[in-house]
């Protein structure tokens, strides 16, 4: 809560706190995203001067709504974000109301469970690319004792998907877990009891009473987990490169194919808008559904 | 459920018995595969009892690049947190506490800066970096620094706005009464009261510059080169070589394993922090 | 309908006792009072009786049933928590209505219910609102109505005016009572405020550190305390305490004050004696004790006087024109002090 009304005084201490801060994030993040949009209407190629480059106007909008990579990409985008967060709520959230009493050994269980989430995204690609790997890989040697055929779980055009969806789930449903637990600790127990009292079993303890308390710990749940969804590139790029073809092509990655190896740097800008606008699109719906920093406290 | 709040149920300890393995299972195989000998690897069954070697080790860590990998990956990991940290210590605490123009939009504006995508600024970036013509190990370890420092501070500043908001107001009230300035307010009672907010905000901020992969891979040329940048290379050469490269990502992964192990109840705080009140 | 009773009943959590064999019968349309300091254990025993704490051993019985094992859905109770518990993302009606609803009862039914309970508590108008838009008195109301559409066997009460201020909290006593009066149900309420417990139970049960102290009617409590505990929690201001010892004719109080009473306990012995602050009067023949602090309330004095060591406490009627330091000589009123034994507490 602030203290005093503001002055001129105070705006200038305010500023000066923050001006460090300010500085560096209009520099280091602001700067470049407008860089972004103005290199989107620009052909510049990589390695060339910047005085080279030309203004094109909308040629490379256009060419991102024809580009079928491209739409590719935002396809598999789309399904990736979709599947991976819906699972990953679903099992998150069932696991924190299952686990939601205190029992012996939570402390290491805990420690062991957020392991996932703590190791660089790009030795999980590592890891994973491994356990899958055709040949050398655990999962289709074990498969194949009880009698399944190896699965090119990698190479498969229609698993690859599957995969990358496997090794996200792996990685982010202890992040769900741990949110919702805290959640679901926070709601005063009597209430809960008030609602065993009322004769509610525990489906209906948990559907009409728990969940809809801690609706905005679900929407926050929600909305990290979409925007760090569309951050995804390491994982991909360890394990599949976006392939078989473009069938795990992220649209992250795909902007870095399209800077690297097609050098069109405006172009690859303009593909990093489409990400960036469908991230904001995204985050915009659901707080349209429910704003959790308006909210005042749920109880 | 039973009245009874107290008694454990075996189903439960089963559950998080699997889920712990689960998690810590493909982490475990991984470094069990870097103890694994040439020979070993190309074993069509999997080998869970063998004789571990550290060959692996030896190739990776001799090879005199892996030393500069790692110099850089820590020293830009360290320099990032430290200069996060400071930059945002000061400002969540401008945000919680000070009424100023513009107050709200910078607290709008700084969770919409948390969406953008690394992706998303990598290419201007790069850009902008070519554009200035800097270049070489220390030109462009300090770049990095700078832009994971950017990176970094919309989370930090939360982070910590959430801490901070948790003083109470009284004790700056009374430093105020006392003479204090708003910098030795700052000094002297927000931030010693703000330690552990900082150790939270130091791990996720470690974690995220240590494991950059996108931004490091457009910014360094090979001397600048951090380690995740730098496994993802040992990759693409032919035929991969999965003894070694377990190793190097075992190594990669030393940092966080200590963290978590050491701070496990600090990164819940943390990843909790702001979403759950109260 | 509903009488409950005690037997035995104990609880233990891990190593530790909290209740240590709890007997006691609460008849048909009582109003039962459990009342004691904190940790005693009454909360405990409220919430077994609810369901929410298992029997560690001796059984509950409602209606004559026992119902150890029974779950709170099957006792047909109804509770009203410390703090209300009400269901945040509900409306007021919602609330009321939510245990008809899981009962599966029609829209009608539920929706008549809710206005004769609302009706009653006196929120009709606020059936629409949620919770965090009414005062806590209100709230308490709402939790009210929520066990009085239950139309249970037991009301049960866990401290429900802990939270509100002075001023209201006298109000709904009144209101509690008369509702219990109105309605006829079996309540068992707890509350660590004697005053509570004295203008609303038709039964008190003091408690303390997990036994039961004694139990009665409040007057009852009130004129004849079984021991020095219940002699000293019930009455405010409480209780004087004050050691003495037995001789020819009287006691010897502390500073060789002697008091004429008639008693047939043996000479030399001790004991300590209780005499309650509006039982105590000024008298030019009675004992002197130096004033301490005067606290004038209008129609009556407290004061608190200083006994040869020993600190006491009057209310007297009207003021004094005394002031602190000043001498003052008090007595007590005839047969209105009480002697208990001062190794077991117990009266003699």
């Amino acid at each position: 809560m602030a203290i005093r009304k503001s002055t001129l005084l105070e705006n200038l201490t305010a500023y000066g706190f923050m001006g460090p801060a300010l500085i560096v994030l209009v520099l280091g993040l602001v700067y470049p995203l407008a860089t972004t949009v103005h290199m989107a209407f620009l052909d510049w190629s990589m390695g060339t001067p910047w005085d080279t480059k030309e203004f094109v106007g909308l040629k490379w909008f256009e060419k991102l709504t024809t580009d079928p990579s491209v739409w590719k990409s935002f396809w598999v985008t789309l399904k990736f974000g979709f599947w991976v967060v819906l699972i990953e709520m679903i099992l998150g959230t069932f696991l924190a109301l299952v686990l939601e009493r205190p029992i012996r050994g939570a402390a290491i269980f805990r420690t062991a469970f957020i392991l996932p989430l703590m190791i660089s995204p790009v030795v999980v690609g590592l890891i994973w690319r491994y356990l899958f790997d055709a040949r050398a890989g655990m999962l289709n040697y074990y498969l194949g004792k009880i009698g399944i055929e190896p699965i090119l779980w990698l190479a498969d055009p229609d698993i690859a998907l599957i995969s990358l969806i496997i090794a996200d789930i792996w990685q982010w449903t202890p992040f769900i877990f741990i949110i919702l637990l805290a959640g679901l600790q926070a709601i005063p127990s009597d209430v809960v009891e008030a609602s065993r009292i009322d004769g509610a079993t525990w489906w209906q303890q948990t559907i009409m009473i728990k969940l809809p308390m801690i609706k905005s710990v679900l929407i926050v749940a929600l909305l990290m987990r979409i925007v760090d969804v569309y951050k995804v590139v390491e994982v991909v790029f360890i394990m599949t490169e976006g392939g078989p073809g473009l069938e795990t092509e992220l649209l992250a990655l795909h902007v870095y194919k399209v800077a690297f190896n097609s050098q069109n740097l405006g172009y690859a800008s303009a593909v990093s808008m489409l990400l960036l606008a469908i991230v904001t699109l995204l985050c915009l719906v659901v707080l349209k559904f429910s704003n959790p920093l308006k909210q005042k406290s749920d109880f | 459920m039973n009245a009874s709040t107290e008694k454990s149920n075996p189903g439960h300890y089963a559950l998080i018995v699997v889920l712990s393995l689960l998690a810590i299972g493909p982490i475990y195989i991984m470094i069990m595969t870097s103890f694994k000998s040439q020979v070993d690897m190309f074993s069509r069954v999997p080998l869970w009892l063998f004789v571990p070697t550290l060959d692996n080790y030896a190739v990776v860590l001799t090879d005199n690049k892996f030393d500069r990998y790692m110099f850089n990956s820590l020293f830009v990991a360290l320099m990032s947190t430290l200069l996060t940290l400071a930059m945002a210590g000061l400002a969540a605490y401008a945000i919680a506490r000070r009424e100023f123009w513009g107050r709200g939009f910078i607290t709008y504006g700084n969770l919409m800066v948390r969406m953008v995508p690394p992706a998303v600024i990598a290419v201007p970036v790069f850009a902008i970096w070519s554009r200035t013509g800097f270049s070489g190990q220390f030109e462009e370890l300090w770049g990095l620094i700078f832009f994971y420092t950017a990176l970094n501070l919309p989370f930090a500043i939360w982070l910590l706005f959430s801490f901070v908001k948790q003083i109470p107001v009284d004790l700056e009230e009374a430093a105020i009464v006392d003479g204090a300035t708003p910098f030795q307010v700052f000094r002297l009672v927000i931030f010693p009261l703000m330690k552990s907010g900082y150790a939270v905000a130091a791990i996720f901020t470690f974690r995220i510059a240590w494991n950059e992969f996108l931004i490091a891979l457009f910014l360094t040329g090979r001397q600048a080169r951090t380690l995740p940048v730098a496994i993802q290379g040992y990759l693409t050469d032919e035929g991969v070589e999965w003894g070694r490269i377990m190793a190097m990502g075992s190594l990669i992964v030393i940092p966080s394993l200590l963290i978590t192990f050491f701070a496990a109840k600090q990164i819940i705080t943390g990843l909790t922090a702001g979403a759950v009140k109260g | 309908m509903g009488n409950v009773s005690f037997n035995d009943v104990r609880k233990k959590y891990g190593d530790i006792d909290v209740l240590h064999g709890i007997d006691f019968e609460i008849e048909d349309g009582e109003f039962a009072i459990l009342v004691g300091p904190s940790g005693c254990g009454k909360s405990t025993l409220l919430r077994m009786l609810a369901g929410l704490e298992d029997i560690t051993h001796g059984t509950i019985s409602i209606n004559d049933k026992i119902i150890n094992d029974a779950p709170p859905k099957q006792r047909d109770i109804a509770m009203v928590f410390q703090s209300y518990a009400l269901y945040p993302h509900m409306t007021v009606a919602q609330n009321m209505g939510f245990s008809m609803r899981l009962a599966k009862a029609s829209k009608t039914e539920i929706a008549k219910r809710v206005s004769e309970a609302a009706e009653i508590i006196g929120l009709t108008d606020y059936l629409e609102r949620y919770p965090r838009q009414l005062s806590g008195g209100q709230r308490q109301r709402v939790a009210m109505g929520r066990a009085i559409v239950r139309d249970p066997t037991v009301f049960l009460f866990d401290e429900p005016l802990s939270n509100l201020d002075a001023k209201l909290r006298v109000q709904m006593r009144a209101e509690i009572k008369s509702l219990q009066q109105r309605l006829g149900t079996t309540t068992v309420y707890v509350t660590h405020d004697q005053v509570e417990a004295m203008t609303m139970a038709d039964r008190i049960v003091v408690m303390n550190a997990g036994i039961i102290e004694q139990q009665g009617p409040p007057l009852e409590l009130y004129d004849n305390p079984e021991n020095i505990f219940v002699a000293g929690f019930i009455g405010s201001p409480s209780m004087n305490f004050l050691p003495a010892t037995v001789v020819e004719n009287g006691l010897l109080l502390p500073g060789a004050q002697f008091l004429a009473i008639n008693t047939d306990l043996p000479l030399q012995s001790s004991v300590t004696m209780g005499i309650r602050p509006e039982h105590l009067i000024l008298d030019e023949h009675g004992l002197i004790a130096a004033i301490k602090v005067i606290e004038p309330l209008g129609s009556e004095t407290l004061l608190v006087v200083d006994f040869n060591g020993h600190a006491m406490t009057l209310v007297i009627k009207g003021r004094i024109t005394e002031q602190p330091g000043d001498t003052l000589k008090i007595r007590p009123l005839e047969h209105a002090y009480f002697l208990f034994d001062p190794n077991t507490g117990k009266r003699l």
